[in-house]
């Protein structure tokens, strides 16, 4: 059923082509900062980009349960992060607008390895090291350090391009991953999307 | 002292629950736990629309987690309506009759895996009678409008939580959702010092 697909992905590669793992995440998400870090671990080592687009929109339409589903992701993100022996530093939710000017640096960028990396620090940071309001001037710091220069503003809404191409894909919640093809939920389905790699060719080197 | 209750909100509607039922209804065996079974009224009978993309992914995700559970999957049947209400009310009476895992394994298996339309009696009175329930009791339960208040009381308790979805496993007032949730639940009885 995947053949198509391994032929594409072979043939990227014999023309020097890399892997990519697209990942429609929100910073105020805690399930997201999980499958920012924990993707970017598993990914390492193999030829393939981890491609970060932050959304803030992302609820089903019309959805009762969204505070709700926001403060139970703090307990859930929790549970599956002990389960690698990390613990959450924050234990209330954030909102979007909290986090929006994280989603709009790194919308604004565009995906790249450094503003990747810039990313998953960002997200270490704010679910995994600190608890209390987010220091903007401090991630303006990591941003010069990570990816060089003053964060980028402006643009034609960079988030919302994001949020029309997590809806092309056909993901409607965070954090999701599409894997060439095949979306995935991506904090709790590490291991299906590492196996669709492995599929795929990109494995480990 | 007397088994810890850990509350077991089902519906027959999700694949995601069918996927949940074996290991949940086996957790008595390795904890000292009172699983206390509650089918609740699926989502959308509730007036609660889910999106196309949604339903999608939900397929697509559920066969590669029945794949890694060695579960079968497809072909399907979908119960909404009739078939739900039904369903809802024999597992009333299933767990008035101590019968409710052998009917619950049985009945979801056979709406997600062997396209049982369980509207029909010929099709729905092998799977009751293989749970070990009396069909002429299945069939009072079903038109019963106080087991009917016990299914809304269960659905509604469910509502009072704040929970949203199921599968949920609920153990000492804490929810865990999803079927890919209860090795953390498990880890939670095992805190509690609860393994048998």
């Amino acid at each position: 059923m995947r053949e198509p697909a391994k032929a594409a992905a072979a043939a990227k590669r014999l023309r020097g082509g890399r892997g990519q793992v697209e990942l429609f995440f929100a910073f105020d998400d805690p399930n997201s900062a999980v499958a920012l870090v924990e993707l970017d671990r598993r990914i390492a080592g193999r030829a393939v980009d981890l491609l970060p687009f932050p959304v803030l929109e992302r609820d089903m339409e019309g959805d009762p349960a969204v505070e709700a589903k926001r403060s139970y992701a703090v307990v859930d993100a929790s549970r599956i992060a002990a389960r690698s022996g990390v613990s959450l530093s924050r234990k209330q939710p954030l909102r979007p607008e909290d986090t929006a000017f994280l989603a709009e640096w790194v919308a604004a960028a565009g995906p790249s390895s450094a503003v990747k990396d810039f990313a998953v620090a960002a997200a270490r940071t704010i679910w995994f090291e600190q608890d209390g309001p987010l220091d903007r001037d401090a991630f303006a710091e990591s941003w010069r350090l990570a990816v060089g220069g003053t964060p980028p503003v402006g643009g034609s809404d960079p988030v919302g391009s994001n949020e029309k191409r997590m809806k092309r894909r056909g993901a409607y919640a965070v954090p999701m991953a599409w894997v060439h093809g095949r979306l995935f939920f991506a904090h709790d389905r590490l291991d299906q999307i590492c196996d669709e790699l492995d599929l795929l060719g990109w494995r480990p080197r | 002292m007397s088994p810890k209750p850990v509350d077991f909100h089902f519906s027959y509607r999700s694949p995601y629950s069918y996927l949940a039922a074996p290991r949940a209804f086996a957790l008595p065996e390795r904890y000292d736990i009172d699983l206390r079974f509650h089918g609740v009224t699926p989502m959308a009978m509730r007036g609660q629309s889910v999106p196309q993309a949604k339903r999608l992914h939900t397929i697509r995700d559920v066969v590669r987690e029945a794949e890694r559970l060695g579960m079968p999957f497809g072909p399907v049947w979908d119960p909404i309506g009739d078939g739900a209400e039904r369903c809802l009310a024999i597992g009333v009476l299933a767990t008035d009759r101590g019968r409710e895992r052998d009917w619950v394994l049985n009945v979801s298996r056979a709406i997600w895996a062997e396209a049982a339309d369980v509207t029909d009696d010929s099709v729905l009175r092998p799977i009751c009678e293989r749970s070990g329930l009396d069909w002429s009791e299945c069939l009072a339960a079903i038109s019963d409008p106080e087991i009917a208040r016990r299914v809304k009381a269960d659905t509604d308790s469910l509502v009072a939580m704040g929970q949203w979805g199921v599968p949920v496993l609920v153990f000492e007032g804490e929810p865990f959702w999803g079927q890919d949730r209860i090795e953390d639940l498990e880890r939670t009885l095992e805190v509690a010092g609860l393994r048998l």
